[in-house]
């Protein structure tokens, strides 16, 4: 009798590597083709627009808190991401800096000289243009599934790792853009992204990147 | 002896030390969560963020939980058996002083008045002030008919240490809160995004 839990434990050890391979996907062993394809489509991303829906989910609490907004992405490092649904907040990145407006307040921050906001900068800019391969602050696995790939993302920075305790990517098979980002930091408190509406290579005037 | 104790108890404990029917918190006895837009004014710095305070009965606590704007979770703070304590938070903001803040903040607006002792269960409903000693601070909340509270104060001493003023909506739910500290350059303003009922 007193081996039963020591199999159901051994049994439950190998159950465990299965089940972090997430269902329907495939872990793609040689992902050094599909990272060139990513890097190839990334370089001709010249501007994106999209709808955004952002589900913060507190699992424990059983509490999901949804948001909503747009986002414009030219390829000169131009960023504008607006929430505009339940609260009013404007996000803009441009000219090596970057733009906070709340209610009427507007802040400003040098991306170059402060670590936080580059880190930021950098991480909205690659997963709006789904180009998070080849980021070494991430240990990366790729699975394919039959109309996505999925990034799963694991933070090797200390930095991040205080944030985010994995990230996985959904990428479009045909366009190779991100479809929704789900961040975890817990197992049960995680943040999803999902984009909708999105237009490819459409001319963005530089109005949009106005701070107003 | 211990028979005469224990009839002492059951005579003493209970309804007439505490208050049995007493007012509900100042956010109401009945919702599921209230989710507020947070700005934070400390001297020179401004923070934003959202705050959720959501009644999880299965846990028999309100938690309070500290957000950004972009879903990161930066602080969970659970209210049970009328103490505070931290669920999870990021490292920044684990400084007693600042929790210490914030938990005297929330305790004004979630104190549940069915755990203060000895509180005069006819006080809320007779007057417009409801006044009472509690964990070595004085506590003054000042409210209109149906215990729709406007301002809070508590205090250690003579002078008010945290101030809190309420606006309502057509619901008459706090609409906005406003935090206000004597000897600290820091003001906390909330206005509701999302009310959730049971």
């Amino acid at each position: 009798m007193k081996r039963i839990p020591f199999l159901i434990f051994v049994l439950f050890l190998a159950v465990v590597p299965m089940l972090a391979q997430p269902a329907g996907y495939v872990l793609v062993e040689d992902a050094s083709e599909l990272e060139e394809a990513f890097r190839r489509n990334a370089a001709s991303v010249r501007s994106i627009s999209s709808a955004f829906v952002q589900e913060k989910q507190l699992a424990y609490l059983d509490e999901v808190i949804e948001s909503k907004g747009a986002f414009w992405y030219r390829n000169d490092n131009s960023l504008r991401w607006a929430y505009d649904s339940p609260f009013h907040y404007l996000i803009v990145i441009k000219e090596g800096r970057f733009f906070i407006k709340d209610q009427e307040e507007v802040k400003v921050f040098d991306v170059q000289s402060n670590p936080a906001f580059k880190l930021l900068n950098d991480l909205i800019i690659s997963i709006a243009k789904g180009s998070v391969m080849g980021d070494e602050r991430f240990e990366l696995k790729v699975y394919e599934g039959a109309r996505d790939y999925l990034l799963v993302m694991q933070p090797l920075d200390a930095q991040l790792k205080q944030f985010i305790q994995q990230s996985e990517v959904y990428l479009d098979k045909e366009s190779l853009l991100a479809l929704r980002v789900i961040i975890r930091e817990s197992d049960t408190d995680f943040t999803q992204i999902s984009f909708v509406n999105r237009k490819l290579n459409e001319p963005i005037e530089d109005a949009v990147f106005d701070v107003r | 002896m211990m028979f005469a104790s224990a009839c002492w108890l059951s005579l003493h404990a209970g309804p007439p030390d505490s208050l049995s029917a007493g007012p509900p918190g100042v956010l109401g006895a009945a919702y599921d969560s209230y989710l507020y837009k947070a700005r934070i004014a400390f001297k020179e710095h401004r923070f934003s963020g959202l705050v959720l305070i959501k009644q999880l009965p299965s846990d028999d606590a309100i938690h309070t939980v500290f957000m950004s704007e972009f879903g990161l979770t930066l602080l969970d703070v659970r209210y049970r058996d009328d103490a505070f304590t931290v669920v999870s938070g990021k490292d920044f903001l684990q400084d007693p002083r600042l929790l210490k803040v914030i938990f005297n903040d929330f305790r004004l607006l979630l104190q549940d008045f069915s755990l203060v002792s000895g509180l005069d269960s006819e006080g809320w409903e007779a007057g417009e002030k409801l006044k009472f000693r509690h964990l070595g601070g004085t506590f003054i909340y000042r409210f209109q008919e149906g215990f729709e509270v406007e301002e809070a104060v508590w205090r250690r001493g003579l002078f008010p240490h945290v101030r809190m003023r309420l606006e309502r909506n057509e619901e008459r739910r706090a609409r906005s809160i406003r935090f206000r500290h004597r000897g600290l350059p820091l003001t906390v303003e909330m206005d509701l995004l999302k009310y959730k009922g049971l």
